[in-house]
């Protein structure tokens, strides 16, 4: 790594150690990770799938697909998604994202209200 | 882009860091990174007769943390992949996945980490590693002691860095903040060309893997399997020392695996 631009360590000389063990270094792009939100699902009753559903779709305003971390809240317990459990919790989730949205989506074997707390970051998935 | 606080330029990118776009910046004081706290870990030992085993690992922080999941098992040894699932996923490397969760839970402070496995037969090992952060997704990270007045911090906006507690630091020499060492792309994957990219670090990073199937615009996690209308978008990753191998099974077309690979070490 040529020393241009910052590196800073936690500990020890930011100048020999390796990416891995700096606190921030310019030589490397970052995550860009507003601040989380939260929003609540409420499944309803699908009568095709016979099961209940719901899907939220959350306009993101990017130009690009940007990554993303989104966690499901379940009676207390919070769960980074993709998550299914329909032995015990009963509930099947997954996230994702494109040019426009976010997109979250809950399956669950009765009606439920889920909270979810999600990151979504300036930084384009695979650029 | 406001030009308050601090803001650095993308390495490779040629450009005043005051009149650059966002996707140029690399890292500014206007959003946080995720600051890395520990990685913890647990295993579940499979008897010869066992389909499912848990186990709980305590939690080093006393809120519930941003964490990533990822697991090991000793079918593939030195090969991690996501800790999560959407269901059975029947990978020809490594079949029998049928279940594969974590879960934090406030009341003790612990991480509750499952596996389902249906291949019986044998001893099965399956190790849990977990990257710890500091960030907070619900808001409640008050109880970390501040970072101490030594090093650097600096504060996402609106926050004072004096007063912020880490949670609301965007970066601070206390801790490392998750860099991206490499991210991109592998077009054609699909069950009869399964992809490798070889990452070269030398040790195994934390990472994480995209499928962008050819039918849809959506970038979904891996990994992937039965789920309504994504359910032909079966795909699995994982990452060694020195090499992310992509899987894509069941629907014979090609894909698009994105990935990001962290600076920081996961094994």
């Amino acid at each position: 790594m040529a020393d241009i631009g910052i590196k800073i360590a936690k500990n020890g000389d930011a100048l020999s150690l390796p990416e891995k063990e700096l606190s921030l270094t310019s030589s490397r792009n970052n995550l860009k990770m507003p601040g989380a939100q939260h929003i609540a699902l409420t499944t309803v009753f699908n009568p095709i799938s016979s099961l209940y559903e719901a899907v939220e779709v959350i306009p993101h305003g990017r130009l690009f697909i940007p990554e993303y971390m989104v966690f499901i809240s379940i009676g207390g317990s919070m769960y980074l998604l993709p998550f299914a459990d329909f032995s015990v919790a009963q509930f099947l989730s997954i996230a994702y994202t494109n040019v426009t949205d976010l997109v979250i989506e809950l399956v669950t074997l009765s009606a439920q209200t889920v909270d979810f707390y999600y990151y979504l970051s300036e930084t384009e998935g695979a650029a | 882009m406001s030009d308050v606080g601090m803001k650095i330029i993308r390495p490779g990118i040629s450009r005043n860091v005051t009149d650059a776009s966002v996707q140029q910046i690399g890292y500014s004081t206007r959003w946080s990174n995720f600051k890395l706290h520990s990685v913890i870990q647990g295993q579940v030992v499979l008897q010869t007769a066992d389909t499912s085993g848990s186990v709980e690992i305590d939690c080093p922080i006393p809120y519930a943390p941003m964490h990533m999941v990822y697991c090991n098992s000793s079918a593939m040894p030195g090969k991690w992949r996501y800790g999560t699932m959407t269901n059975s996923v029947g990978i020809p490397d490594d079949p029998g996945w049928i279940g594969c969760e974590s879960f934090y839970t406030p009341a003790t402070n612990k991480f509750t980490c499952k596996i389902t496995h249906y291949i019986t037969g044998s001893v099965r090992t399956f190790i849990f590693r977990i990257p710890i952060f500091v960030d907070d997704p619900t808001g409640v990270g008050t109880a970390l002691p501040r970072v101490l007045d030594i090093g650097y911090k600096l504060a996402a906006a609106p926050n004072n860095a004096v007063e912020a507690i880490p949670a609301r630091l965007s970066a601070t020499s206390e801790y490392q903040s998750l860099s991206i060492a490499v991210s991109g792309n592998v077009s054609n994957v699909s069950p009869s060309n399964l992809a490798q990219y070889a990452h070269n670090l030398g040790y195994v990073p934390m990472f994480i893997p995209h499928i962008r199937p050819v039918v849809a615009a959506n970038m979904l996690p891996i990994p992937l399997s039965w789920f309504d209308h994504l359910s032909s978008h079966i795909s699995e990753a994982w990452v060694d020392a020195n090499t992310l191998y992509l899987d894509a099974g069941c629907d014979g077309t090609s894909h698009r695996f994105d990935f990001m690979i962290f600076d920081q070490q996961l094994v």
